[in-house]
């Protein structure tokens, strides 16, 4: 071989430049510096951008506070007794102050008459109607059922049509559902096309029957809210007390509750809202009652002096004459500092008014769901990770099996996240339809189920059933649970005559009251499918996040010296010796890591907590992991999606920015806590 | 090429001294590990053909023999440490006077706490000195006090002669030794949990010569209380350390027999070649 080869001649070789050569590479490194200079200037104006749009969002808020409250009662106007026939040709009752004061009012209750039978009312503002700008929002609760169906009983006639009737009467067009349902309630919103912004602020309604004219249970503190609220059971004023519901009442609220209680529509709270900016014109806006008795009420927000008339119904004669209470509102101060004003934004839930949007509710709803994925898939990654790296099968048949699963995972890791959504929401939130609906599950644990009545003194009592579905026997006598402590019910015949005594009639109950069932969810609840709730969302980030987390351990694993596996064998560890005091400790900064990228991405993960949630108006942050909820990126995404009001000052937009400084707060929390352990269970070794 | 020197003077000397009781001593000492007929495979190949040795108790038996002849993988196979390799098997016998190591029954943990490893590389694992020794004892002893468990870690620093040098130091990360230190460290660590054999891999091969000739004179005073078996590529070591040797080639045992007989008056050629230095 030796001789076959000639020998080299080193000498006359040709030397390729060296000075090209460092050329070369000093090119090679300017351009690395230009590029990364450029990515990380962009980066940085992109961040700048960012927040500095996300300013207004933390800056003073319009309704954080209320300086002063008035109450106005306008006397009561003579009710146009019998001319129902011919209501047309009577003048239009007046509502117009006349005493001279001026500002915001908010028409808060109608104390005594108002509506009367009628079916249709309008308002109307001083030039007699026309073009303008209308708020409306229109809310249906309900127990437990879909939307079309509360639609179904909402309204006289049948179906979606009459809520769609009405968004067309009033010039609104219908959005696909905001959500399809929530347990207790239904919040159906109507977009108005002309009103840039969204008018609506939202409602919670937890765990309680809504009687008929009643909201029972926690309205959260809206401030587009405070006109509308009726007391329920257990009034929460601490609730109330960030909005003007000072003013009210609450013994006063009772006194107009309906009569009589009609058919299903007991379980079922209907409220129409208005709310006018002070000084827009607006159409004439009809709001209709159902049944006759049902309650209505109305947010008049506007300037008292417009306030002149609300034309009586034409079908029915109505008189909308009545005993009204009007709380004055000057206009609130706005905040002192920064920090109530981040606070403010951080607790607030999504309002129709950017100024006053918060995003309380998403951030709850973000930490839940990614507490609860990191606490699944945490384990369940490195405990996979272990199994495949440290307890690898010697045999041929089990080696192959292995091999299959680890293709599996590598390739799992790329599968687009909206696939994991579908996933999760047939594995966990239907749970392929196995144990019923989500809204009928088969399977409940930590909810006790009532039956709610509203007594002929109009007390509202519940009475615990053993299931959702099972109707109490009202029988003379028995115990009943009202806000204030235990009653005995009076039971009486259907046509009985009621007592005369207040005390007893506020006990009384007919045999044939219609009532409506209540769950009372505890914050263990968990039913069986999962729901749209917190769980599922956990339950498909971790899906999502499995095969990463799997991956990286497995790598942080495989780093760790062989011979430290060995040297513990050989002092007769047992594998899992091994595995928990040698290879685990000495793997976990690096697993750590892999974690830290894993819920980063988890956090930031849209499309499938999208397929699982999509409740953008949320009031208020998960209870149970059954609950519903948003997430930040979410409630960024609606946001941004918002119209632009080019002469406001603070547009969703500038939320969203605001959100997205939340999210990226909350991002670099949870990696600081994770860089923190890693820190120091790195500690013992250096 | 001093070290040189000074090594091979040190052959002379250090077989001396084993020198009155070679002869004797395959009489004498009690067979404390008996290799009979043992074939050993990784998947096709064979590492080991048809093995017969027997090791005494409280000598030093040297393994010596070019790089792939399968030292190493008799070593293992001794305490089963190979059960984790895919693939590998073994056939014949290997038993310690009261156990058949080779049965599917018997249990490689406590095995492996009589037949303590040492390995080529010094492994201490990322904890600090204290928890490295305490490992094993952890593992295998129950209820043992504080106090106890701080006079069993002297005992084993102070037996693998390392204690002087760490004993200032006991929680700091065994890491910070020195490779002499922590490879004495290691031996501390698989005495500490009461072995009666030790097997050694090579342990002097990473070291420097004053880390070597300190391990080495450990062997000699662990000789005493315990059981050891030495694979080594450095003949001058096993001349040194050994009371008996074994040379292997290629999967087999070329000739087994008294240290110095081996080295001095070998019955083969091939053992005289390769410790003479011709070949290997």
């Amino acid at each position: 071989m030796n001789e076959s080869a000639p020998k080299p001649d080193f000498a006359n070789m040709s030397l390729s430049s060296v000075a090209r050569r460092k050329l070369l590479s000093l090119a090679f490194l300017s351009v690395c510096v230009i590029i990364s200079t450029a990515s990380i200037v962009i980066l940085g104006v992109l961040l700048l951008s960012i927040v500095l749009s996300a300013i207004p969002a933390f800056g003073p808020h319009a309704d954080t506070q209320v300086a002063e409250s008035r109450v106005l009662v306008i006397p009561q106007r003579p009710p146009g007794n019998g001319n129902a026939a011919n209501g047309d040709n009577q003048a239009p009752p007046s509502l117009a102050t006349g005493d001279g004061i001026q500002g915001i009012f908010h028409v808060t209750e109608l104390v005594r008459g108002g509506l009367g039978d009628a079916n249709d009312i309008s308002f109307q503002d001083a030039a007699g109607g026309g073009a303008g700008q209308a708020r409306i929002g229109l809310f249906s609760f309900r127990l437990g059922q879909k939307l079309d169906e509360t639609a179904f009983e909402l309204l006289p006639a049948t179906g979606n049509q009459n809520v769609l009737e009405l968004a067309r009467q009033i010039g609104v067009t219908v959005p696909p559902l905001a959500s399809e349902s929530n347990d207790d309630a239904t919040i159906l919103v109507l977009h108005h096309p002309a009103a840039d912004d969204f008018q609506f602020d939202e409602l919670e309604v937890e765990g309680q029957l809504v009687v008929e004219g009643k909201l029972a249970g926690r309205v959260s503190a809206a401030a587009g809210w405070r006109a509308n609220l009726v007391i329920g059971q257990r009034p929460q004023t601490t609730d109330f007390a960030a909005t003007t519901f000072t003013a009210i009442d609450l013994d006063e609220l009772k006194r107009v509750r309906p009569r009589k209680t009609a058919g299903r529509v007991s379980a079922l709270q209907t409220v129409l809202w208005h709310d006018l900016v002070e000084g827009t014109r607006f159409q004439p806006v009809k709001l209709r009652s159902f049944g006759g008795d049902r309650l209505i009420q109305g947010d008049l927000k506007i300037d008292a002096a417009q306030l002149v008339g609300l034309s009586r119904s034409r079908k029915n004669g109505f008189d909308f004459g009545g005993e009204f209470k009007l709380v004055y509102c000057p206009t609130p101060e706005p905040d002192a500092t920064t920090a109530a004003h981040v606070q403010h934004f951080l607790k607030e839930t999504p309002k129709s008014d950017p100024a006053a949007a918060g995003i309380g509710p998403a951030l709850w709803g973000s930490i839940w769901v990614c507490l609860g994925c990191a606490l699944f898939a945490l384990p369940l990654g490195v405990g996979t990770a272990v199994f495949l790296e440290e307890f690898k099968p010697t045999g041929k048949f089990l080696r192959f099996c292995r091999g299959v699963i680890q293709l599996n995972i590598t390739n799992l890791a790329g599968v687009p996240s909206i696939v994991y959504g579908i996933l999760g929401l047939t594995a966990f939130a239907t749970m392929f339809g196995l144990f019923g609906s989500a809204k009928q599950p088969k399977l409940q644990f930590g909810v006790k189920h009532y039956y709610q009545y509203l007594t002929e003194g109009m007390v509202p009592v519940t009475i615990p059933v053993a299931r959702a579905d099972s109707i109490p026997q009202l029988v003379d006598g028995m115990e009943a649970q009202t806000g204030e402590g235990p009653i005995t019910l009076n039971i009486i015949g259907p046509d009985d005559e009621l007592p005369e005594d207040q005390a007893v009639l506020r006990r009384t109950l007919r045999s044939d009251a219609e009532g409506g069932p209540i769950p009372k969810k505890a914050w263990y609840y968990v039913q069986l499918p999962f729901g749209r709730g917190v769980l599922a969302a956990s339950l498909t980030l971790m899906l999502v996040i499995l095969p990463v987390i799997i991956i990286a351990s497995q790598e942080a694993l495989r780093a760790v010296p062989s011979s430290l596996r060995e040297g513990a064998l050989g002092l007769g560890s047992t594998p899992w010796q091994v595995v928990r005091h040698v290879t685990l400790p000495a793997a976990i900064p690096s697993i750590m890591t892999g974690a830290i990228l894993s819920m980063s991405r988890a956090i930031g993960e849209a499309a499938p907590v999208l397929m699982l949630c999509g409740i953008v108006y949320i009031a208020s942050s998960p209870k149970h992991l059954m609950d519903t909820y948003s997430v930040l990126p979410i409630q960024i995404f609606y946001w941004s999606g918002l119209p632009v009001d080019a002469t406001a000052t603070i547009n969703f937009q500038n939320v969203a920015a605001g959100g997205i400084v939340v999210l990226l707060t909350v991002l670099l929390t949870f990696n600081s806590i994770a860089i923190a352990i890693r820190h120091w269970t790195h500690k013992p070794l250096s | 090429m001093v070290v040189v020197m000074s090594q091979a003077n040190s052959i002379t000397t250090d077989t001396s001294r084993f020198s009155d009781m070679e002869e004797q001593q395959a009489d004498d000492q009690r067979t404390m590990l008996t290799i009979d007929n043992l074939c050993a495979w990784y998947g096709d190949f064979q590492a080991l053909e048809h093995i017969s040795l027997r090791i005494p108790e409280k000598r030093v038996t040297a393994f010596i023999g070019p790089s792939g002849c399968g030292k190493t993988t008799l070593l293992k196979w001794v305490n089963r440490m190979n059960d984790v390799i895919p693939g590998a098997r073994a056939t014949g016998t290997l038993e310690l006077p009261d156990l058949n190591i080779l049965a599917s029954g018997t249990d490689v943990v406590a095995l492996r706490r009589r037949i303590g490893i040492v390995f080529q590389k010094p492994n201490p694992f990322p904890k600090s000195i204290y928890d490295n020794v305490a490992f094993g004892p952890r593992l295998h002893f129950n209820r043992m006090s504080r106090r106890e468990l701080d006079e069993l870690v002297e005992w084993s620093l102070r037996k693998a002669a390392v204690w002087n040098e760490v004993k200032d130091r006991l929680k700091q990360s065994a890491l910070g030794l020195s490779g002499g230190q922590q490879q004495r460290l290691c031996i501390a660590r698989a005495i500490a949990v009461g072995p009666d054999i030790l097997l050694m891999d090579e342990p002097c091969s990473a070291l420097d010569p004053a880390s070597t000739t300190r391990i080495e004179d450990l062997i000699f005073e662990l000789r005493k209380q315990y059981t050891i078996v030495i694979v080594t590529h450095n003949m001058q070591q096993a001349a040194r350390v050994s009371d008996r040797t074994a040379f292997f080639y290629e999967g087999k045992v070329i000739e087994e027999g008294p240290t110095q007989k081996l080295f001095t008056r070998p019955n083969k050629q091939q053992t005289e070649d390769y410790v003479t230095g011709k070949f290997g």
